[in-house]
């Protein structure tokens, strides 16, 4: 009685699992479509163009069939089409006119914006990314120093459509550079507590060839671009993001010589804690590390604590003035809240923030920021730090 | 009438569909810019209220066993309970409207843009007319395999989710008290309040001891589920764009990654769809069978076929394009109307029977 309900069950559950699999079947290829009769946007540029106009620049990969399949490899990887206009629709329908063929918007994997446009402002222009459905919110955004059109054009790298590479360099954990995806920076244009950052790509000659380098970072106030922040700096502000891929501290002892202690940050947690004091706005950043040395110096015992010690202590003293630095940069110099401040404020004392969003810019400037890092050497490598005893 | 029998597992679910479907896009559209982090505030008030609601349908239930909504409110409120029962089902029949709207609207938008909304009613009333045809052991048998589809879905959209949240976005609680939460209350109460439906259904259930119970957990459960992943997507958006844009949950699950897949708002559309249509059923089923009962038919089947011709006609009438009257229909007329017949008949009614039952007590 009980054996035969119980096979009941499983029967049924067999049953189940035959009529799942049937979907399997019913889907055909994975996300099919006939990309004979669709034109992939790998990526849409934006820049400036004369009489406050824009031109926008769309890069449409050419579907091309593999070798083995019949296709005959000689194509162009991709066609890009420019148009200018006063809004991107307007540039979109001469796009339209060049490109023929219906164009597919979700799978944009970038957005570039030119830094001539940037400067100028794109708050205009943005309204139609807000509105439109059909782009991806997952596409990343980009700052071009050199004109978009040109970037497109000439940008040479392995893979065939440059924006593919691109995105991946955002998405491999190894890469220190970052940059924000249209969902992130769309809202933060538009916020004073928040602003918006994007990653630049710079042009580099080198050796006759021009070499796309991703490695600056450019700096939004409103939806304005203010200014840059250098390689350097992009690092130690992505550890202000609680972000630390791959990210590398050097710095040499006094005494032990010229050659660097190398260490790499594993981990960080940052904690941006607000303090209202008199009516005056204050910050704590505590900042945690844990790092791995991956290359020392001789006379240095690591196995004994003083050593220890000292090490851990001239790496928190190292990571906090970079950042004392970073921030008086940010908040001084470009006055821009990328970092989030005022987003941290309204979490904490909402009602303060209600007076102080007007005036924030001026508020961020003055406000005084309290920095506190505490460092931990957890992994030294595979070699014993000890001083041998037949020695 | 025919009798339908469905078992407490198949009610569960079709109040479950009920409550997580149909209102996954439209609800956080009106509650997210009014509460944003406070919404799950507003949500539990909402759940509170449908469980008094449920009470309410439940003892009237038990009190008249095998009869429904529109039955019982004849027996309690005599000739004037005609009134009400034709009430019930023109609201059950509003509430498909309404949401045959929404349902053309987003897949308008958001899915198929260039094709015409009919489309959608079309395919839709198609369907969910045949299933309330053949009644409502067939609805209640299809439930069971697509509630579980439903639930494991929306399970896998949070989870994918997890590590993209920034729960720091959820801060700060409560900022300007509870007043506007407890205001935006009304969005969730009157959706919710749609399961009165239950009262209709509740004499086809088998054993009908349980339908509190079952009802106040498929509510909790769907509630549950709704709530979570309403919060994921603020978390995730952030309330600035969260409260700025339409579609809040659908643009969520744009914006979702998992390893290589993109493109996870597929299982948002299965969720809504597959939701829609047990929802659409029920509710079909719910409203033609209150209209046979009422006009004394035989059958619920000539109401089916009858009512489906305006159902698909949705798209075309006339305030269906008027984007301001949308709005306040949907922002402050349906709210409203929807607490005053599922909060408020079925209190009066409940009332009523209770006088009644200690009358006759006394006699």
């Amino acid at each position: 009685m009980l054996a035969g309900k119980f096979n009941r069950h499983v029967a049924l559950g067999l049953k189940g699992i035959a009529l799942l699999s049937l979907l399997l079947l019913a889907s055909g290829c994975w996300g099919q479509r006939n990309i004979a009769q669709l034109t992939v946007v790998a990526a849409i540029g934006l820049d400036a163009a004369p009489d406050n106009q824009i031109e926008l620049s769309i890069q449409l990969v050419n579907p091309k069939l593999s070798v083995a399949a019949g296709g005959s490899g000689q194509r162009r990887p991709f066609a890009l089409y420019t148009a200018v206009g006063s809004t991107i629709y307007e540039a979109m329908d001469g796009i339209r006119k060049q490109a023929k063929k219906e164009m597919f918007f979700p799978q944009t994997r970038t957005i570039i914006i030119g830094e001539t446009l940037a400067k100028r402002g794109i708050g205009d222009y943005m309204d139609f990314f807000w509105r439109d459905m059909q782009q991806n919110p997952i596409s990343s955004v980009l700052i071009s120093r050199l004109s978009v059109r040109e970037l497109l054009q000439q940008s040479q790298e392995l893979v065939e459509i440059p924006a593919d590479e691109w995105v991946e360099f955002f998405r491999n954990r190894e890469n220190p550079a970052d940059t924000l995806e249209m969902y992130e920076f769309l809202p933060r244009l538009e916020q004073v507590g928040y602003q918006a950052f994007a990653a630049g790509l710079t042009p580099k000659s080198k050796e006759e060839k021009e070499i796309v380098t991703i490695d600056e970072v450019a700096v939004f106030k409103k939806d304005k671009l203010v200014g840059w922040l250098s390689e350097p700096e992009v690092q130690v502000f992505e550890w202000l993001r609680g972000d630390s891929k791959g990210s590398v501290v050097k710095f040499s002892l006094e005494d032990q010589g010229t050659k660097p202690i190398v260490f790499e940050l594993e981990m960080i947690r940052v904690r941006k804690a607000p303090r209202l004091r008199n009516g005056q706005i204050e910050f704590s950043v505590d900042i945690h590390v844990d790092a791995s040395l991956k290359s020392s110096v001789k006379p240095l015992d690591l196995s004994s604590v003083s050593a220890n010690d000292l090490l851990e202590k001239e790496l928190e003293e190292h990571i906090q003035s970079s950042v004392e630095r970073i921030i008086a940069r940010i908040n001084q110099e470009l006055n821009s809240d990328i970092i989030g401040f005022g987003q941290r404020i309204y979490q904490t004392y909402p009602h303060y923030w209600k007076e102080a969003e007007p005036q924030w810019n001026e508020e961020l400037a003055r406000m005084n920021v309290d920095v506190n890092v505490t460092a931990h050497i957890i992994k030294a490598g595979l070699r014993l730090d000890k001083k041998y005893h037949d020695q | 009438m025919e009798r339908y029998q469905i078992s407490g597992r198949q009610f569960f679910f079709i109040i479950f569909a009920a409550v997580v479907s149909l209102i996954i896009f439209s609800l956080p559209t009106q509650l997210i810019p009014e509460v944003k982090q406070d919404l799950w505030l507003s949500m539990v008030i909402g759940v509170l209220i449908d469980i008094y609601v449920a009470y309410i349908l439940y003892w009237l239930g038990r009190k008249y066993a095998g009869q429904s909504l529109v039955q019982y409110s004849r027996t309690v409120l005599g000739p004037i309970g005609k009134v009400f029962g034709l009430i019930f089902v023109l609201f059950f029949f509003l509430v498909i409207l309404s949401t045959m709207w929404l349902f053309c609207k987003f897949l308008s938008t958001a899915l198929l843009p260039k094709a015409p909304a009919m489309l959608f009613s079309i395919t839709m009333t198609l369907v969910v007319s045949w299933a309330a045809y053949l009644g409502l052991e067939s609805i209640a048998r299809m439930t069971q395999i697509i509630s579980v589809i439903i639930l494991i879905a929306s399970l896998l959209l949070i989870l994918f989710s997890i590590q993209e949240l920034r729960l720091d976005y959820l801060l700060p609680q409560l900022e300007n008290g509870v007043a506007p939460a407890i205001k935006a209350a009304k969005y969730p109460a009157s959706w919710f309040g749609i399961c009165i439906v239950m009262g209709m259904l509740m004499p086809h259930l088998i054993n009908p001891k349980q339908a509190l119970k079952l009802k106040v957990s498929a509510v909790l459960l769907g509630a549950l589920v709704m709530t979570v992943t309403f919060l994921c997507s603020l978390a995730l958006l952030g309330p600035y764009l969260a409260s700025r844009i339409d579609f809040p949950i659908y643009y969520f699950s744009r914006t979702l990654r998992v390893t290589f897949f993109e493109r996870i708002d597929v299982l948002m559309l299965l969720i809504y769809i597959s939701g829609a249509f047990i929802t659409f059923s029920a509710l079909y089923f719910a409203a033609s069978e209150g209209a046979a009962q009422l006009f004394g038919s035989r059958s619920h089947r000539g109401w089916v076929l009858g009512s489906s011709i305006i159902v698909v006609a949705v798209p075309l009438l006339p305030a269906s394009n008027n984007a301001s009257f949308a709005a306040l229909y949907f922002d402050k007329l349906f709210p409203l109307l929807g607490l005053l017949i599922e909060g408020g008949f079925t209190t009066l009614i409940f009332a009523v029977a209770l006088i009644r039952h200690y009358v006759e007590r006394g006699k």
